[in-house]
């Protein structure tokens, strides 16, 4: 092992590397948290407090206390991102929530409580309940039921390009038109048959049904209060100080939410948001890694580990219309030279998975491990005749030096200089990075990248036009072909032949030296205090549709 | 003594103005979009060309300069672009954190720094005098990240115990939890400027020791604690308390740290955010705010240093 490999093994926390993730939104835990960006089959590694076979009936009442790094960057339903996006599934209400990465819950009916697909396969229809009501607040929303009329309104603003909302490029893509057959009736024509419109439609930050007095307010007001028929309304939003959440009255299930209040506290900086967990003034906390996870859950008492895996992960983006990245050699020898196991040995101090064009999170869209580690090999002495045979000796590459990103650029660095390349690293701080990278004024770069609702989302890198169809962040790689195979993925219905569309499409962009390599899918490592039932630490957003079942012991 | 406080005036009004341009300049320097850095995506972020007027953009020009001038006149210092509050209420509301923060501070140092500069002066090379000494140039040496790192983590580790670090609370309705939030705060904001008075006091003092008035004095059969309140002291603090005036600049720098570590959301830490998020309305406004701020306090001084000492007037 290098020098530089076993100081990577003895990595501590430095203050300046957390403050910078921190205040970076990309990447920060706390973010990943909130958003929810984490894998099937959460793993309750501690023993949970109740030891009898008898669940423990749930109580009703306290203050649920979670943290998140960063700035909650408002409230906006449609538009939020940030930890603003823990807050808005709490506070409004959705058709129902669905998402791929939860398997497990299927799909939960919220405002709607059935729906339908017709015969002609575009052609979505979805009955409301009557009970949906407004939260009691000080607005000027009136506490009625929602109806199909919210349910318009909340569709014309996603679909409405001026908005920026996270769902836009759903509805401009996909959907042909929508309407209100009657008061509690909702239809929603699509351009063509699209297999993830329910998820599209049950995202966390992309299908929010708010009402139609308050979505006529002003945008600054969005982002500033909200009013919905969630289980939870919005007490209070001090940007940098606090969120306070307390049980919605006339939410429709009255037995929900068990909690009276949730608080959640932005924290600039981990080793404040660790002490806080530490000394008891928080009831979760999402470890950085699983080393620090280890540590907490032996000095802290009553407290539970949980292990997941995450869907954040870095990448290595190339640009194809520059040199060298151009020569199909250079970018698949980067591929091979990437020794991911000890990516994850040194990073992800053992816990981890690698990547593959669909991330492994996704379960069988992704393809198996034993496949992906034949198509993916990590092969030096190739690598370096490939680089050779290109006449490359020296790589040059971005980076931000916010998060962990230091980290993966020593590893590669020591990877590539092991087989005689020389590596010229190009620090950039995060602001200045985003904008090269988004402005597409890079020509290679070690990547921060967002997690993926579907799989559809994650091979975006591969199709023309790049990840927003937009030319930002594009890589300027155009495959028909491929093109081809991740449309054909996305309108096949079936679930079993789209989870064998994914993988053949996965095998295809492999096969084809991709622009974008993903290096490893990171955990995630949540420890809850005892105190806290049936809290669900994750995956994916659907973590906060659940928190109306939390409760407190105490 | 008019004209001087006249030209301390137009001086730091030209001080200001140096100020205003140069964070406005300076912040759109860097790359970056308040848009992009929340990660908005692609369709969210906004140019100048389509946004119309708003505070979330990028502005460039000198129209624009004088446009947020104006506004800044007329005290109307925008919308944050990253949750849309009013800049104004947020720095109202954060104000009391930093003030109370910055406060306490001054008081440490003074209650500190002085007294043990006196005595370390008065009892020069001698145990006491180094040891006052050495802990002053330790604390000087000392990272301020690292100090309040360590504040928090010791404790938490061998005792269990934290200070509240789930937001300021204020201090008239919660003056507990609010004081065991602030004193360690302002402890470890205070330490630096802590040790640069004790040196400093101890620096005057012992001049003015060897002065020959003093000798003087104690010749003619004063009682030394006579001799030290009403010659030494009477000439050796002005300087000193004039750079506590100047310590202002020093504390705003160290709460951003201080704050963001201690989760008390004030002004330092709103800065040092709003810088990171290119929330260019808000980073505008508390730089200004802070150079009104230092400006203001020096002038302060200075108004003092006359009435102490009128040739300073004279000059």
């Amino acid at each position: 092992m290098s020098t530089h490999a076993r100081r990577l093994t003895a990595l501590r926390f430095s203050r300046r590397r957390l403050l910078a993730g921190a205040a970076t939104s990309l990447g920060a835990l706390g973010t990943t948290a909130l958003l929810g960006c984490t894998a099937p089959s959460p793993r309750a590694v501690s023993p949970a407090p109740s030891g009898s076979a008898t669940p423990e009936p749930p109580r009703r009442g306290g203050t649920f206390r979670g943290g998140i790094t960063g700035a909650f960057a408002g409230v906006d339903p449609h538009t939020s991102v940030f930890g603003g996006a823990g807050v808005v599934p709490l506070v409004h209400t959705y058709l129902f929530r669905k998402e791929v990465l939860r398997p497990d819950l299927g799909l939960k009916y919220d405002l709607a409580t059935r729906h339908e697909l017709g015969a002609d396969r575009v052609t979505w229809t979805f009955h409301l309940r009557p009970d949906a009501k407004i939260a009691p607040n000080t607005l000027g929303v009136p506490e009625r039921a929602l109806d199909a009329e919210d349910v318009l309104a909340s569709f014309r603003r996603i679909a409405d390009r001026a908005t920026g909302a996270t769902g836009y490029s759903f509805f401009n893509t996909w959907v042909s038109r929508f309407d209100a057959p009657d008061a509690a009736t909702v239809r929603l024509v699509l351009k063509k048959p699209y297999a993830w419109a329910e998820e599209a439609l049950g995202d966390a930050l992309s299908g929010a049904i708010v009402p139609r007095e308050w979505l006529a307010g002003s945008r600054d007001a969005l982002k500033t209060n909200a009013v919905g028929a969630g289980p939870f309304a919005l007490k209070s939003l001090a940007e940098g100080r606090e969120a306070v959440m307390v049980a919605n009255p006339n939410f429709y299930d009255r037995t929900l939410p068990r909690v009276d209040q949730f608080r959640i506290v932005p924290f600039q900086d981990q080793v404040t948001y660790r002490t806080a967990f530490a000394s008891g003034q928080l009831d979760v906390y999402f470890a950085q890694n699983i080393e620090e996870a280890r540590e907490l859950e032996k000095t802290v008492p009553r407290t539970r580990r949980m292990e997941i895996q995450s869907t954040g992960f870095n990448s290595f983006w190339m640009r194809t219309d520059a040199p060298p990245w151009q020569d199909d050699r250079v970018r698949r020898a980067m591929n091979l030279s990437m020794n991911r196991q000890q990516y994850i040995e040194l990073i992800g101090k053992g816990q981890g998975v690698p990547a593959g064009p669909v991330p492994p999170v996704f379960g069988a869209f992704a393809l198996p491990a034993d496949e992906l580690a034949r198509l993916q090999p990590y092969s030096p002495a190739e690598a370096r005749r490939l680089f050779d045979a290109a006449g490359v000796s020296e790589i040059a590459f971005a980076h931000p030096t916010s998060s962990s990103m230091p980290d993966y650029v020593a590893m590669m660095s020591q990877q590539l200089s092991a087989i005689g390349m020389r590596v010229k690293p190009q620090p950039m701080d995060a602001s200045s990075w985003l904008a090269a990278y988004f402005g597409g004024k890079l020509t290679a770069s070690f990547s921060l990248n967002q997690s993926y609702k579907t799989p559809d989302a994650a091979l975006l890198w591969y199709r023309t036009g790049g990840f927003t169809g937009t030319g930002a962040y594009d890589t300027k790689w155009s495959k028909p072909a491929i093109d081809r195979l991740i449309d054909e993925a996305a309108v096949t219905l079936e679930p079993r032949a789209r989870e064998a569309a994914y993988r053949e499409a996965a095998r295809q962009i492999l096969a084809a030296d991709p622009p974008f390599i993903n290096v490893f899918q990171i955990g995630g490592n949540p420890l809850v205090h005892e105190r806290v039932g049936e809290y669900d630490a994750g995956p994916g957003a659907m973590s906060n549709f659940m928190m109306r079942y939390v409760w407190l012991r105490d | 003594m008019l004209s001087y406080v006249s030209r301390r005036i137009a001086l730091s009004v030209l001080v200001l103005w140096l100020v205003s341009l140069s964070v406005f300049v300076l912040l759109r320097a860097a790359p970056g979009d308040a848009a992009l850095l929340q990660g908005a995506p692609a369709s969210a972020v906004r140019y100048p060309a389509d946004a119309g007027d708003g505070d979330e953009v990028r502005w460039s020009s000198v129209a624009d300069y004088s446009r947020w001038v104006s506004r800044i006149l007329r005290f109307d210092l925008g919308r944050s672009a990253i949750d849309g509050a009013r800049v104004a209420d947020s720095l109202r509301a954060r104000s009391a954190v930093s003030l109370e923060l910055m406060v306490l501070a001054v008081v440490w140092t003074c209650a500190i720094g002085i007294p043990l500069g006196v005595f370390s002066g008065l009892r020069a090379h001698t145990l006491p005098d180094y040891l006052a000494n050495g802990a002053a140039t330790l604390a000087l040496g000392t990272p301020l990240f690292w100090l309040a790192t360590m504040v928090l983590i010791v404790p938490q580790q061998w005792w269990a115990y934290a200070p509240p670090l789930d937001g300021p609370r204020s201090l008239l309705a919660d003056p507990v939890t609010n004081l065991r939030q602030f004193i360690p705060a302002s402890v470890v904001l205070a330490l630096s400027s802590t040790a640069g008075v004790l040196r400093l006091t101890r620096a005057s003092v012992l001049t003015v020791l060897h002065a020959d008035y003093v000798r003087t004095a104690h010749a003619k059969g004063l009682r030394t604690f006579d001799v030290l309140t009403r010659h030494v002291l009477r000439i050796a603090l002005p300087p000193v308390l004039a750079s506590v005036g100047l310590l202002a600049a020093g504390l705003i720098g160290g709460s951003v740290v201080v704050e963001s570590v201690f989760n008390l959301d004030g002004i330092g830490d709103y800065f040092f955010r709003s810088v990171m998020q290119k929330d260019f309305a808000v980073a505008q406004a508390i730089a200004l705010y802070s150079a009104v701020g230092v400006v203001g306090i020096n002038l302060v001084v200075d108004m003092i240093q006359i009435a102490l000492d009128p040739r300073v007037g004279r000059g």
